[in-house]
């Protein structure tokens, strides 16, 4: 990365450099064209002047003596300026036709000066001055004619000069504009794709960062890098993976101990049934007849509340539901005969003992819906409809489904099954009597789903029922007692 | 010669953004300029060589006494020898580098007064004259030169016109136009042993370094000229101060010049005068000239006539 950033910022210094250079070299060729123009101007001044002094020499030549020599310093001051500006238009211009009439002013300048000294020292009247007379003059003449060819050759360049040095430096705005433009753009992506790509890895960094909080550790940063972000990168990735192991370390951990404690509640749910007189496969039934009910509701009106975790956890959580018996005393718990009052009280509160051990297990969320749920049903799985039930006289929705549904449950088991204090009824008289508890004890709706799915729960039932000897459905059978399944069995009264 | 550029916008505004400046600018120039006039000095030359290689030499040395004395010093070409004295009195200059004979008739006319004159590259700060005729003209004596043509310089030159005058008289000829078929004014030193050399005079006169310059180029005239007589060593050419100029000034200018050669830009000057250094000059220096006049019969008091 580093090298490419070299190589980038060097092709920019160069597309600088290059386009900076060719705009300042034209810009340099305008300047050094109209400074040469002006200088081969000057010359037009210096051939006014020439003018007036070669007229004023002309005259003295003929008067001669101090006149002349008054005029003299502004003609050899000028015919000098004449030949160090004519030497200086040829440093600076390389035309053809300039530089022949240029070379040919300065042979003529010399050829003048030479002649003029001469001139200028000789005295007397006789024909050798005349005619070095003359001479001065004819060389001046033709000085000044060729003074005014180069003034003239350098009007009619100037407009032709000023329009390329107008166009040159139309190109060098053009070129220094469009170089500063593309080094600036250029200079802009560079800098946009460095920039994304130094935070790219970091970017990805913190995505996986988020991904581990939400969670998913063990996630991967694919990268390229290399040097000390490359590291932090391959850091990041095993720590992640380390993570991941450990979170799958705990979460077989977390397993373990949820089976440990499931087995533990339904262990503890089997003693509270162990010690009572119902039939070992109670809490068997009671699951399996919740789970066909909760079914069934998935055709009611209760639909939206019912889906398949729903059910399982219900099948799961319903076999609790008596787990607070375990609470209870043997001499109240295992009481044939009717309790009285305050031994019912204390029956009752099987609810509470369950409802309250179940709270204080409810663990992680993973499965706190299932131990809450359960939680629900035991301490409301004896509440009725009608706000007739116990403990809390809950009524109508007030009662959790779960509780309604196994409060169903449990009572079609009741009846269909022998206790110590009553027979067994037949499926027949359990419809009957659930039917005549519509709205009353049960919901009305949970009573329309059991009677959807009744004959599956007769079958269960049936299945479970090839378990028990022959002799304790003797026994129990038809003993013609009428219990009261709203409270497991029937009161003394007075 | 600008309005050429009037088409250009640009340039047209850089114009007027330059008059604004440039306007109270020059007119501080010139405010200025009016006041250094009054500091202005004419330095006079004589014309013994081609003039602009003149002005191109002593150029440097007036730019130089401008810089170190404060004061704008400006060459000016006088006229021909003999209408200096004449020049020099209207135009009121007021130092002039002067050959012998006309330094000596600034000095009794003018009462201008020699500070200081070059030393030649051969140690020499003098010259004399020579009368000279071709080898195979067979002339030895002033009476061989009755009926020949005479070549003279001019009328205010030692060698060329003094010292020829005084050289004959003392040999008996006083009128010059009768000795001589023809007498003429060649109006250079140069121009006279040219004429000679060439056959377009018979006996002529000039400086002996004009004469040993041309000989260094030209071998005829070594193998063709013979020396008839020469004068005493006159002084060569002299930078006069006029008598108006303050004795401290002429005091301040004679320094500046006699030290010239102990500065590296003095040394370059004086080499472009042909010069090691210069050597104070006084009035009796020129007393071998003054007695050249006298034998020629010039009153320099006097002396006075306008070339045509």
């Amino acid at each position: 990365m580093r090298r490419r950033f070299i190589v980038s910022l060097t092709l920019l210094f160069v597309l600088f450099g290059v386009g900076s250079g060719v705009g300042l070299v034209e810009l340099r060729r305008s300047s050094e064209e109209l400074n040469s123009l002006v200088e081969m101007f000057a010359v037009e001044d210096m051939r006014r002047d020439l003018q007036r002094q070669l007229g004023l020499a002309e005259q003295s030549l003929e008067v001669s003596g101090t006149v002349f020599a008054d005029n003299s310093d502004e003609l050899i001051a000028t015919v000098r300026e004449l030949e160090r500006q004519m030497f200086a238009c040829t440093d600076c211009h390389h035309e053809g036709e300039s530089l022949q009439l240029i070379d040919l002013g300065i042979d003529l300048v010399g050829k003048y000066k030479s002649k003029f000294s001469v001139f200028f020292t000789a005295i007397g009247d006789d024909p050798w001055r005349e005619r070095l007379q003359i001479e001065v003059a004819a060389i001046g003449r033709e000085l000044e004619t060729t003074v005014g060819s180069i003034r003239h050759l350098a009007t009619a360049q100037l407009s032709e000069h000023i329009s390329a040095a107008r166009a040159r430096v139309g190109r060098s705005r053009a070129v220094l504009t469009t170089t500063v433009t593309a080094s600036f753009l250029t200079a802009l992506l560079l800098a946009a794709g460095f920039m994304r790509r130094a935070t790219e890895p970091v970017n990805k960094l913190i995505d996986a960062a988020a991904l581990i909080a939400e969670g998913q550790a063990g996630v991967q940063i694919e990268h390229r890098e290399i040097g000390r972000l490359g590291v932090l990168l391959e850091e990041f990735n095993e720590m992640s993976l380390a993570l991941w192991t450990q979170a799958r370390q705990v979460e077989r951990q977390a397993v373990e101990v949820r089976k440990t404690r499931d087995a533990a509640l339904l262990t503890l749910a089997r003693l509270a049934e162990s010690r009572d007189n119902e039939t070992g496969c109670h809490l068997n039934r009671i699951s399996a007849y919740s789970r066909e009910i909760a079914l069934a509701l998935a055709r009611s009106p209760y639909a939206d509340r019912i889906d398949e975790r729903f059910v399982e956890q219900l099948a799961k959580s319903s076999p609790l539901h008596d787990i607070g018996k375990v609470g209870i005393r043997d001499s109240i718990l295992l009481k044939a005969g009717p309790l009285t009052r305050e031994q019912e009280e204390e029956m009752r509160r099987h609810t509470f003992i369950g409802g309250d051990t179940l709270r204080s297990v409810i663990g992680t969320e993973a499965d706190g819906h299932f131990l809450r749920m359960a939680m629900e049903i035991a301490y409301c799985h004896h509440e009725q409809w009608d706000g007739a039930g116990y403990p809390r006289s809950l009524a109508g929705e007030k009662i959790p489904l779960s509780a309604r549904i196994v409060a169903l449950a449990d009572a079609y088991d009741c009846i269909t099954s022998v206790r110590v204090y009553k027979p067994a009824y037949s499926h027949g008289e359990a419809i009957r009597r659930i039917i005549a508890d519509r709205a009353h004890h049960f919901d009305p709706v949970v009573v329309d789903a059991f009677l959807l799915c009744h004959e599956r729960l007769d079958e269960i039932r049936r299945s479970t029922e090839t378990e028990l000897s022959e002799h304790d459905q003797e026994d129990r059978s038809e003993s013609g007692i009428l219990i009261d399944f709203r409270s497991d069995r029937s009161t003394t009264e007075g | 010669m600008l309005g050429g550029f009037q088409g250009v916008p640009t340039l047209r505004f850089t114009r007027r953004l330059l008059a604004v400046f440039l306007v109270p600018a020059f007119a501080g120039l010139l405010v200025a300029s009016s006041e250094t006039d009054t500091t202005r000095l004419e330095v006079g030359l004589i014309p013994e060589r081609n003039v602009f290689e003149q002005v191109a030499r002593y150029e440097p040395l007036t730019d130089y006494l401008s810089n170190e004395l404060g004061r704008r010093f400006e060459l000016t070409m006088l006229s021909r020898y003999g209408n200096m004295i004449e020049r020099l009195t209207r135009r009121e200059t007021q130092l002039a580098f002067l050959g012998s004979f006309t330094g000596a008739l600034a000095n009794a006319q003018l009462a201008m007064l020699p500070v200081a004159r070059p030393v030649n590259s051969d140690g020499t700060s003098t010259y004399y004259g020579r009368i000279f005729v071709r080898r195979d003209s067979g002339v030895a004596t002033v009476a061989d030169m009755k009926g020949l043509r005479l070549a003279l310089v001019e009328r205010a030159t030692t060698a060329g016109y003094v010292f020829p005058l005084a050289y004959l008289r003392s040999n008996g000829v006083t009128d010059l136009e009768n000795h001589f078929s023809e007498v003429r004014f060649w109006g250079s030193h140069d121009a006279a042993v040219m004429a000679v050399l060439e056959g377009r005079a018979d006996v002529g006169a000039g400086k002996n370094t004009v004469m040993d310059w041309l000989a260094a180029r030209d071998p005829r005239v070594v193998e063709q000229l013979v020396v008839l007589a020469s004068s005493p060593r006159v002084p060569s050419n002299a930078l006069f101060v006029s008598s108006l100029i303050d004795d401290a000034l002429t005091a301040r200018i004679r320094d500046v010049v006699l030290d010239l050669h102990k500065t590296p830009e003095g040394r370059d000057i004086l080499i472009r005068l042909g010069a090691s250094r210069f050597v104070t000059t006084r009035t009796k220096d020129y007393a071998p000239v003054l007695e050249l006049a006298e034998k020629a019969a010039i009153d320099l008091d006097s002396y006075g006539y306008i070339n045509p």
